[in-house]
């Protein structure tokens, strides 16, 4: 009996497996951005389905960044649609999306500097600390659990990443590869669905990397996450990635598995072909 | 004795003030000087409401009635006193928050002017001369020691609750506001929530401390809550450490006697000044050049320590062990 308990269980997780996977989690039509005259993002079409690890990559200056803030909600849409989650999202302050199960890190790490790596991981508990304020002033008994299960999940965190042993300091005091860590450990506090990764292994030696990416696949398994990552180090995004979606001048030009776009000529031509680390390179000319 | 006294009630005063303003300033990182609008705010509505309520009931043949009855209008006037300042920190918090820094900053103040300026040409509050306050809870010789109980129960109240908003999530919320803004709102924090919440925690606070103020004192004058008191409030939160609770309890003692004792003390410094008649010694008595050297202290910190006395210590680190985890069972 207890076999057959465990087949059916295994089926039925297979199951809402499949259907999770099929799942539309994100999907951008038509978004645009314009600073002034300046045409940011135009014309961004995406779908990430539920699981899957997609690279967003691209000459400087070619809107990448942009991209995220526009779905993060930090910038508002000049025009186009969101649908994150089954929601429309767009115009929604930041906060809110979050709640619905995205988060982020940023291409130039912003950690809450003077607060301690543990406060900072709990801070992305927040939103899912339910305890009112008056709980926290009499130090009511939802206080108290709730404080409870955020240390304990906190600590898990945290030592899933390696930094427990650093859980006190302040933030600020970390070594740079830590605090990146750090960062995207606070983003997985906030208990997301799709996890955006800015450039997450900038600035990291090959080890540190190696190291990164292979946190990056057990997050995925592990918490079911859809992530949507950029990344200027090329061998990294084709090493993780299943898809990769190129942007130059705002638009994309090519998208497709990583050998697809290894071999793409306008991907050689605005990106590869230009070292990919002069800054504002081949992708301006390009686009010009 | 009875100095002594008085100036535990007023520095208890003060520790309410400043309690709030170091979650205001300190911990959200709002600039604001205009706390002393808050407190005026709350003095001002406690002493019309027990004007109102109470008028004279303690004459010397108050019976026990009355005598019960003024301490329901004390405990009226403090719940009032609370209600009206929040409500001014709603009112100055909701629009202030796209301003920052500096422009906050100005616009708090103008806002303790303001309040400043109805005050003065307000005459049901006083007007310029000021208001009376009719004495509540009791008179007498123990009235003195009653008030300072009230006092240090308010003050003890208003850190203990401090403590205990920036020990939960909403606390770290609002210190995650001041050190980035951006990320804070990207995980999930209501920035703009937030900011009014800690405006109006901190103003509660301070129409307490106006309310207890109010009672205590028995006169209200509107220059008592102008923009030095303001700024002198803020700098017993900045000198005592943004994040530090601590400090804030500490400078603000410090801050309040140093000048009290040297006033006591009446000490004199020679002073030289250039005469028709060539150079003169004089004196000047060091209580008032306290400004000066109150100058002083602040550029020497700033220089050496821009993190407050005790940056983010907290007295509660002596007995919390460092590292503490909470499934430290193997
Ligand atoms: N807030 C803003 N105001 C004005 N212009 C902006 C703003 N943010 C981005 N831009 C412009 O939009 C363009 C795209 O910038 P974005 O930061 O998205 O590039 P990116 O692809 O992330 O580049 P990088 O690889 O250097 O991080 C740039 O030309 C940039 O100057
Ligand atoms: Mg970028």
């Amino acid at each position: 009996m207890g076999d057959k308990q465990a087949v059916e269980e295994a089926e039925s997780t297979s199951g809402r497996d499949r259907l999770k996977r099929d799942f539309e989690i994100l999907s951008v039509e038509k978004l645009a951005k314009s600073f002034g005259g300046l045409r940011a993002v135009s014309d961004f079409d995406l779908e990430l389905k539920a699981g899957e690890l997609v690279g967003l990559i691209g000459p400087n200056g070619a809107g990448k960044t942009t991209v995220f803030n526009l779905l993060t909600g930090f910038y508002k849409p000049t025009s186009g649609v969101i649908r994150f989650a089954g929601y429309d999202v767009h115009g929604m302050p930041p906060h809110r999306i979050t709640e619905y199960g995205m988060a982020r890190t940023f291409q130039n790490i912003r950690l809450f500097g003077d607060m301690t790596v543990e406060d900072n991981v709990k801070v992305g508990f927040h939103h899912r600390t339910c305890y009112g304020i008056a709980d926290a002033l009499l130090r009511r008994r939802a206080f108290r659990d709730s404080e409870a299960e955020v240390a304990q999940k906190t600590g898990e965190l945290l030592d899933l990443f390696s930094l427990a042993d650093k859980r006190g300091e302040p933030a600020r005091s970390l070594p740079y590869g830590e605090q990146r860590r750090l960062e995207i450990a606070r983003a997985m506090a906030a208990g997301p669905r799709l996890l955006l990764l800015d450039e997450p292994v900038a600035g990291m030696n090959r080890s540190e990397s190696r190291d990164l990416m292979a946190l990056l696949r057990r997050l995925r398994v592990e918490f079911d996450l859809t992530m949507l990552l950029i990344e200027h180090d090329i061998k990294f995004v084709m090493d993780i990635c299943e898809r990769i979606v190129v942007l130059d001048g705002g638009e994309i030009i090519a998208s497709g598995s990583p050998a697809e776009i290894c071999s793409n000529p306008a991907v050689i031509e605005a990106y590869l072909g230009s070292g990919g680390s002069t800054p504002g390179g081949g992708g301006m000319n390009a686009s010009r | 004795m009875d100095f002594a006294v008085h100036h535990v009630t007023y520095v208890c005063i003060l520790l309410m003030l400043t309690g709030g303003l170091s979650l205001i300033h300190g911990r959200t990182g709002l600039l604001s000087i205009g706390h002393a609008g808050f407190w005026a705010v709350g003095a001002y509505t406690a002493g019309f409401v027990i004007n109102r309520l109470a008028p004279d009931l303690l004459a010397a043949d108050a019976t026990a009635g009355s005598r019960l009855l003024s301490v329901a209008a004390f405990a009226a006037a403090v719940v009032c006193a609370m209600l009206a300042a929040s409500l001014c920190g709603l009112l100055v918090g909701v629009p202030c928050l796209r301003l920052r820094g500096d422009y906050l900053a100005i616009a708090t103040l103008g806002f303790s002017e303001i309040i400043r300026v109805v005050i003065v040409n307000a005459e049901s509050l006083g007007g310029a001369a000021g208001m009376r306050v009719p004495a509540v809870v009791c008179v007498g010789d123990t009235r003195r020691f009653v008030f300072a109980g009230i006092a240090a129960a308010g003050a003890a109240f208003s850190l203990l609750m401090v403590r205990n908003l920036l020990s939960s999530t909403h606390g770290r919320a609002l210190i995650s506001i001041r050190e980035d803004e951006v990320a804070s709102q990207l995980l999930g924090v209501n920035v703009t929530r937030y900011k009014v919440v800690s405006f109006v925690f901190g103003a509660a606070l301070a129409g307490l401390a106006g309310a207890v103020y109010a009672a205590y004192m028995g006169y209200l004058a509107p220059r008592e809550f102008g923009f030095m008191k303001s700024v002198e409030l803020l700098l017993m939160v900045v000198l005592g450490g943004i994040g530090s609770l601590t400090g804030t309890v500490l400078a603000t003692v410090a801050l309040y006697i140093i000048p009290e004792a040297l006033r006591f003390a009446e000490w004199s410094v020679p002073v030289w000044s250039l005469t028709d008649a060539g150079w003169r010694r004089g004196s000047v008595e060091l209580a008032e050049l306290w400004m000066v050297v109150y100058a002083i202290i602040l550029i020497v910190m700033m220089l050496l320590r821009p993190q407050g006395l005790l940056g983010s210590w907290e007295i509660s680190r002596l007995w919390k062990k460092p590292n503490q985890r909470p499934d430290a069972t193997g």
